[in-house]
């Protein structure tokens, strides 16, 4: 899964968090953004785009980036039992706390 | 978007600050709640694990990396059992503490999930390429 090492890379994930906040963003708008070389932005996009992270589609005769939800859904997906555990493990610190005698 | 591989809750205790860094700091009470057992000398830098003896059999490694008593405590974990700590291959498990009207609000964040399972993939990876050359080797 080629996903987790594309987003294993703060960059990258710079990029994501970036096309979240702001929708689909050009070459151009996403560099604006970064404090990275053109060369490196689309280096990095094509590894979001190999991961399928990333989406690259033609705005009239512009080339966005937008996300592809469905791959964050993905990690979401592998992430979801890790929280469920915190989920009961932080209920049990309550119910202790509730217990313990100041 | 919070970041797509952190996990972030937030608990209102209604006890004082004090009480709740214990229970979350000390080993003989992590045990009472969080899992069955807990292995480790609170100090920076020191190794142990966590166990769950019902639902799981083996060891969470686990190293302590900041103690900040009473707002800032950190560790971080191996996301499998029975493997050797590895900074690498961990996730990071924050733990911050802020007193409040009512008591003390519990901040937990646990981040590194993508890159704990990439660089772990990848060493299964290399291990199983260096197993098969052992076998080609024979």
């Amino acid at each position: 899964m080629d996903i987790f090492s594309a987003l294993s890379d703060p960059t990258r994930r710079h990029i994501l968090e970036q096309l979240n906040r702001l929708g689909p963003q050009s070459i151009k708008q996403l560099n604006a953004g970064l404090p990275i070389t053109r060369q490196a932005l689309t280096k990095h996009l094509n590894r979001l785009i190999k991961a399928k992270l990333v989406m690259a589609e033609f705005s009239g005769k512009e080339k966005v980036h937008k996300l592809n939800p469905n791959a964050l859904l993905t990690v979401e997906r592998w992430i979801a039992p890790f929280a469920k555990q915190w989920d009961k493990r932080l209920q049990g610190l309550q119910i202790h706390m509730e217990n313990k005698d100041e | 978007m919070n970041d797509v591989d952190v996990i972030e809750r937030v608990l209102d205790i209604n006890k004082p600050i004090g009480l709740v860094w214990q229970a979350i700091t000390s080993p003989e009470e992590i045990c009472q709640w969080f899992g069955s057992a807990c292995s480790v000398v609170l100090e920076e830098g020191a190794e142990g694990y966590f166990e769950w003896q019902e639902e799981c059999e083996g060891q969470f490694a686990m190293k302590i990396i900041r103690i900040e008593k009473p707002t800032y405590f950190a560790w971080r974990w191996m996301l499998k059992q029975n493997m050797p700590f590895n900074l690498a291959t961990s996730t990071l498990v924050e733990w911050r503490l802020t007193e409040t009207d009512t008591g003390t609000r519990l901040k937990l964040r646990e981040s590194g999930f993508a890159s704990a399972k990439h660089l772990d993939m990848n060493k299964q990876g290399w291990e199983q390429e260096l197993t098969d050359l052992q076998e080609y080797l024979k």
